[in-house]
């Protein structure tokens, strides 16, 4: 038998291991002695812990069991109920204090996960802004480029187209320069009357 | 970390203002063109050119009215400021216009000698007229930017050299409008001489 089993189930013991015992009643029959009913088999070393008292079984007298026979579902080895919840009392105490102690292990340890990832969200999200400027700056680069490098061609085109001088053009830019340098009013401009005394009001 | 990101921070902000300031500063120093001038300097400067005699009556008169006529000063430099670019946009873009003739004429194997002399003259004289220009422009932003009450004398060279940089502005301008009939003349030679050569550049080429 398991001494752990603390609380043995009797329907799975083994049915030869029981011995019925008749109920003492009036009306009951004269019993037949028990050697008619059980067979004449030698006492099992087994069989001696669960039975408690060894029934003799002499032939052709009659047995009485006198005695009554011990609760089976009464394991000697077991401790009474009120005894054994004080352990599973003290074990559940134990465990609430062992799962206290795990949470509080889990909290700390999340608590300084958290505190760890900041400084690395704080990288990731300084490198993704690194990251954006680079793409714009590149393609703010490429465009500037692609501008100059057409405005350089369109240039250039202009240039190649104008290299060359005609007799015209110097007359059309003889006709300008003239132009340009007959429409000044010098004495309007610069005259020394706008900052006469008389104008400053001196 | 935090050290770490407050140092990228002050690094940043160092350089891009050791990147912005030569920009900054560079514009408050060219303000007057001149660098390291201060309005006392340049006032200094113009009475050592400039000698004034005020009596104290003209003084005192120069006291109680010359913030009216830096009002009238004021008046005057925003009514002239567009004539005043617009002539010397002009006169730059005759300088560039010669240049780039002549630049042209070289390369076609054209004589440009004589406008190209021209063209140099006219340089000069650009470059005289400019100077003038800008010193009028300090004086006039001085005039107009002084104490004038704690200091009427300085107010009264100030004035003085307005008057005489714009007489001397009007002869600067007389000197580069003189070269207009050497310029219509050297580049009419240089269409003659333009125009002998195209045939045989043609001919050359077909």
């Amino acid at each position: 038998m398991d001494a752990n089993n603390k609380h043995p189930q009797p329907s799975l013991r083994p049915m030869q291991d029981i011995t019925p015992v008749p109920a003492k009643t009036e009306h009951q029959e004269p019993e037949k002695p028990t050697a008619e009913i059980l067979p004449k088999t030698e006492p099992k070393a087994a069989d001696v812990d669960i039975v408690a008292a060894p029934v003799e079984a002499v032939p052709g007298s009659e047995v009485r069991s006198e005695q009554p026979l011990p609760d089976l579902s009464a394991d000697p080895q077991t401790t009474p109920p009120n005894a054994e919840q004080k352990p599973l009392k003290d074990a559940d105490k134990e465990l609430d204090s062992i799962v206290k102690e795990v949470n509080a292990e889990k909290a700390h340890s999340e608590k300084q996960d958290s505190k760890s990832s900041k400084p690395i969200m704080v990288a990731v999200i300084a490198l993704v802004i690194a990251m954006l400027l680079g793409v714009v700056a590149f393609f703010a680069f490429k465009n500037t480029e692609e501008s100059s490098t057409q405005k350089d061609t369109g240039q250039s085109q202009n240039a190649t187209q104008q290299t060359t001088l005609s007799p015209e053009d110097l007359n059309t830019a003889s006709k300008d320069i003239e132009s340009s340098l007959n429409q000044f009013n010098d004495e309007q401009d610069f005259g020394a009357g706008e900052v006469s005394d008389q104008t400053l009001g001196l | 970390m935090n050290k770490k990101f407050f140092g990228g921070v002050v690094f940043c902000a160092v350089l891009v203002a050791s990147l912005a300031g030569p920009a900054f500063s560079g514009a408050v120093l060219s303000a007057h063109g001149e660098e390291g001038s201060t309005l006392a300097d340049r006032i200094a400067e113009r009475k050592a050119k400039v000698q004034v005699q005020l009596d104290t009556a003209a003084s005192d008169r120069l006291k109680a009215k010359c913030k009216a006529a830096q009002t009238v000063l004021k008046n005057m430099q925003q009514r002239n400021q567009n004539g005043h670019n617009n002539r010397k946009q002009r006169y730059e873009a005759i300088s560039n216009k010669l240049t780039d003739i002549v630049s042209k004429l070289e390369k076609q194997n054209v004589n440009a000698t004589e406008l190209k002399n021209v063209m140099n003259q006219y340089k000069q004289k650009l470059a005289v007229f400019q100077d003038d220009f800008e010193h009028y422009n300090d004086a006039l932003e001085d005039a107009i930017a002084m104490d004038c009450a704690s200091d009427p004398a300085g107010f009264k060279v100030n004035l003085e050299t307005l008057r005489s940089l714009r007489q001397k502005l009007i002869a600067d301008a007389k000197d580069i409008k003189s070269l207009q009939p050497q310029l219509v003349k050297a580049l009419a030679n240089a269409r003659i001489a333009l125009a002998n050569t195209r045939p045989a550049t043609n001919g050359e080429t077909n």
